[in-house]
Formats: C-alpha cells, sequence, structure tokens
C-alpha cells in the first residue's frame, strides 16, 4: 500500500513538472507583441553607457556636403551626443529614445502585425500606439524572433513626419548597437529666390519634386560598452 | 620705355580722386556687411534654413569668416564691375575730352605702347580692388569670425565646403574674379577708346553690364540662346569654384571665354586707337 502511494505521489510531481514546462513553453511560443518590445528594450538597458567612433554620410537632396567623423556616446537614461567638427545635418530624434518608450509597456498598446524580411532577418512586425497624446503618433519595429533586435522602425511624429532608420548590426552581435545606421527624414526641399541667393547664371530645373528623403547614414566603430 | 609708360599711368590714377571712390566703396561695403553679420548673422542664416531645419537638427552652422568672406564676395562681385568701369570708361576718353591726349601723342612713343601701357595700368587698378577686397572681406572676416565650414546658397541647394578646403577655393576663385573682373575693364576700356567724352563710356558700360545681369538672371527661354554669349555669365565663374565638386571643363571652357573676350575687346581698342585722328 505504501508503495502504491508512493507511486502516485512521484506520478503527481512528473505530471506537476510537465505541466509547468508546457505552460512556460507555450508562453515562449507565443509571446505577446508588449512582452517582445519590452524584451528589445531589456536588452538595451544592459548597457549602461557606449562611446563609439562614428563616421556620417549625408545623402541629402538639394544638400551637398562630404562626410564627417567624430564620436558617438550615449549614457543611461536617455543622454546622447554626437560631436563632429563642421556643419553637420543630423536627425531631430534621438536613435536611442525609442528603447525608453518601450521599457514601460503600460503606455502603449502592441500589435503585431505578421513577419517580414529585412535583410536576410526574419522579422516581426509590431506596430505601437501610443495611449497618451503625444508627438509620437505611431511607430512600428521589425524585430527579429528570437534575437530580439530591432532591424528597422518607422516612427511617425506630429512635429517631423516619418523617420525611417535601418539598423545594420557587425561585430558587436551580442549587444543591441548597430553598426550602420540609416537614417530617412521626411523634408521639403530647399529653395530660395535667385536674387537672395545671388546665384545669377544658375538654370532653375523644373522636374524635381517639392518634398523627398533625407537620408543620414551613421557607421559607427570602436564600440567601448559600459554594462548596466 | 614701356614700364615708364606704365609707371606715368599709374601715377595718373593715384592722382585722380575718381580711383579711391572704389577703394572706399569696397570698404564701407564689408565693414558694414561685416558688423551687419556679426549682430544678426544667426537670424539671417535660420531664415535661409528654415525649410531644412524642420526636418534636421543643422550643427556648427555658426558664422565664421569663409563664410562671411563667401557672403561679400558673392555681394561685391556683382557691385565691382560698376567700380571698374568707371575708372577704365574715362582712361583714354578722359584724356580726349581734356586734351592731353594729344600732346602725349607727340612724343616719341608709339601708339601701341599707350594703348599697352593704359590698358596694363588699368589692370592693374582691378588687381588692386581684387586683393584690397580679399584682404578685407577674406582675410579681415576670418580674423573677426574665426575659421570654419562655408555654406554656398544657391537657389536650389546648399553647399557645404569644409575648412581644409576653403584656403585653395578662395584663391582659385580670386584669381578667376580677377580675370572676370579684367573682361569688364577691357570692355569699358573698348568703349572708352571709341568715345572722346568720359562720361558716354562710362554710363554705356556701366548700362551694358547691368542689362547683361539682369538677363542672367531670368530663366525665359528665350534668354538661354543669348546667354553662352554674354561676358557677364563667364565672369561670374568663381563661383563654380565653390561647387561641391567642381566642374572643371565648365570652369575651363568659361575662362578660356573670358580671355577670348578680353584680347578681342583691347585688340579692337587697339585698332581704333592707332587709326582714329585726334588732330579734329
Amino acid at each position: 500500500m505504501a508503495i502504491q502511494n508512493k507511486g502516485l505521489y512521484i506520478m503527481k510531481i512528473i505530471r506537476l513538472i510537465t505541466l509547468f514546462l508546457g505552460f512556460n513553453m507555450s508562453l515562449a511560443i507565443a509571446q505577446t507583441p508588449s512582452t517582445q518590445l519590452y524584451q528589445v528594450a531589456k536588452e538595451f538597458g544592459k548597457i549602461a553607457s557606449f562611446n563609439a567612433n562614428v563616421k556620417v554620410q549625408f545623402l541629402i537632396p538639394s544638400v551637398q556636403m562630404s562626410d564627417l567623423t567624430g564620436t558617438m556616446s550615449y549614457a543611461k537614461p536617455n543622454k546622447y551626443n554626437i560631436h563632429l567638427t563642421g556643419i553637420a545635418f543630423l536627425p531631430k530624434q534621438n536613435p536611442f529614445e525609442i528603447y525608453r518608450l518601450l521599457a514601460d509597456t503600460t503606455q502603449y498598446t502592441a500589435i503585431a502585425q505578421g513577419n517580414q524580411n529585412i535583410g536576410n532577418h526574419v522579422c516581426q512586425l509590431i506596430t505601437v500606439l501610443p495611449f497618451k497624446q503625444t508627438d509620437l503618433m505611431l511607430a512600428k519595429f521589425w524585430v527579429e524572433t528570437g534575437t530580439h533586435m530591432v532591424h528597422k522602425t518607422e516612427v511617425t511624429t506630429r512635429e517631423q513626419g516619418t523617420v525611417e532608420t535601418l539598423y545594420t548590426y557587425g561585430a558587436k552581435v551580442n549587444w543591441p548597437l548597430p553598426d550602420r545606421l540609416n537614417v530617412s527624414v521626411d523634408m521639403s526641399r530647399f529653395q530660395v529666390p535667385k536674387m537672395v541667393s545671388a546665384d545669377i547664371n544658375s538654370v532653375r530645373k523644373q522636374s524635381l519634386p517639392k518634398s523627398a528623403k533625407g537620408k543620414i547614414i551613421f557607421n559607427m566603430s570602436n564600440y567601448k560598452i559600459k554594462r548596466g | 620705355m614701356l614700364l615708364r609708360l606704365v609707371a606715368a599711368e599709374c601715377y595718373k590714377l593715384v592722382k585722380r580722386p575718381r580711383s579711391y571712390i572704389g577703394l572706399a566703396a569696397i570698404t564701407v561695403i564689408i565693414m558694414v556687411i561685416q558688423m551687419a553679420l556679426y549682430a544678426d548673422g544667426k537670424r539671417y542664416w535660420d531664415f535661409l534654413t528654415q525649410s531644412l531645419s524642420r526636418s534636421f537638427e543643422i550643427t556648427g552652422l555658426d558664422f565664421n569668416g569663409n563664410m562671411v568672406g563667401f557672403i561679400i564676395l558673392q555681394t561685391l562681385i556683382i557691385q565691382m564691375p560698376l567700380l571698374v568701369a568707371l575708372i577704365s570708361g574715362d582712361i583714354i576718353s578722359g584724356e580726349v575730352q581734356t586734351g592731353t591726349l594729344r600732346m602725349m601723342l607727340t612724343r616719341p612713343v608709339s601708339r601701341s605702347q599707350i594703348i599697352a601701357a593704359k590698358f596694363i595700368a588699368s589692370e592693374l587698378y582691378v588687381l588692386l580692388l581684387i586683393v584690397w577686397m580679399g584682404i578685407l572681406a577674406w582675410l579681415g572676416s576670418v580674423w573677426m569670425f574665426g575659421s570654419g565650414d562655408i555654406v554656398v546658397l544657391k537657389s536650389e541647394e546648399l553647399v557645404i565646403i569644409r575648412n581644409a578646403e576653403t584656403t585653395m577655393r578662395f584663391l582659385q576663385a580670386f584669381i578667376a574674379a580677377f580675370l572676370g573682373l579684367s573682361v569688364i575693364n577691357g570692355f569699358a576700356f573698348l568703349l572708352s577708346a571709341f568715345s572722346e567724352n568720359s562720361i558716354t563710356p562710362i554710363v554705356a558700360g556701366m548700362s551694358t553690364i547691368m542689362l547683361f545681369t539682369i538677363i542672367g538672371t531670368f530663366d525665359l527661354p528665350i534668354f538661354d540662346a543669348i546667354k553662352p554669349w554674354l561676358f557677364t555669365t563667364h565672369t561670374v565663374i568663381w563661383r563654380n569654384f565653390f561647387d561641391s565638386v567642381p566642374d572643371w571643363n565648365f570652369i575651363a571652357q568659361s575662362l578660356w571665354v573670358l580671355l577670348i573676350y578680353m584680347a578681342f575687346f583691347y585688340f579692337v581698342a587697339l585698332w581704333r586707337f592707332k587709326t582714329k585722328d585726334f588732330t579734329l
């Protein structure tokens, strides 16, 4: 009788362990978009600060300028700085600000919109809608399933329209820090009267569109990261 | 002999109060622009770049000497032909009017030497204007504001020239501007050879320059065929040295056109001077 009871007890424990594992596995498989974004923010939150060398390329319609080199630095929670010598056109948004936003899942609702390929990476497209009326209207994230790496974002704000950012990872693949950031910004074409510019003999190009996308490409190297 | 004649012509220019109008005008204009930009330059840039600053954070856009020098150069280069015409338009006709040329022609020097000396003296005056402008507008501004990147404002784009490249660009631009003003000098010189009073060549020269410049500013198809033939189209070639990547073929072509114009104006003036009867 005692042996039979012991057997039943062991069976119960095995059933409980199986149930527990099964529950956890199902959670892992069907992770909600919010938890996935939270994981993205959590991964980035492991970085207390970093410094990197940066080479910035400017592909802005109606602005001709050569590349600049300098340094980029970031410190928790939101201290971001790019030091370049010379005139530079930079995105208005701090590219790492978005991680801070994602950390607080009570501030937004996240909707999964299926998988899409960004380069060779299979990413889940997650749309974020903030609850509060802020400058941010809508944000889209392409998050690689499994690694929690963001490969693309599209952030729409009231002030600046849509800013699209492509992230390319390389050497620091263990950290969510890209080697290359490709930021596309909505912009209106630059134009001033000829007499203001004193550009007397130029010929006006008739076919140019009024709005365009300006691209700023950041190529980072020599990351020095502090864990936090 | 030619050197002595050139020295005599330079002496005449130095003694004439009119010669100082150009230098004084350049000095005043440069100082006014420098003071205005020193006081209000930031607001000026904010206004010009407002369409871009809506989309981007523009950093490092502080006024510096190179930028001020460029702004002054592009402002003055439109006025400077008028200052050159004021001197060159008078250099032959003024002496015809006063009668001093007749006396000069009684001396044992050829007419070719006289006209060459007058042309060289007027070219030296143009060179003096350019050098004076360079010292005040560029070096003076760098001394006042410090150096930095230049923003070249065009009607449909901005070109940013990095600080390291600015010295070479300015020197090339000054040489091209000298050649451009030399053509204006040659044109006024030619008109002076055809006239017997000072006013006509000066006014005719200024009016022609203004007319050609106005034609250049209009984007009307009717003017497109004329524009390449106007010397004022090429006298502003100095600005092309401030392109992101200068189009050397276009610049070389324009510089050749300027040289051809200058030679044409000079030799027509020489022909006129040699065949003109000054005894009447």
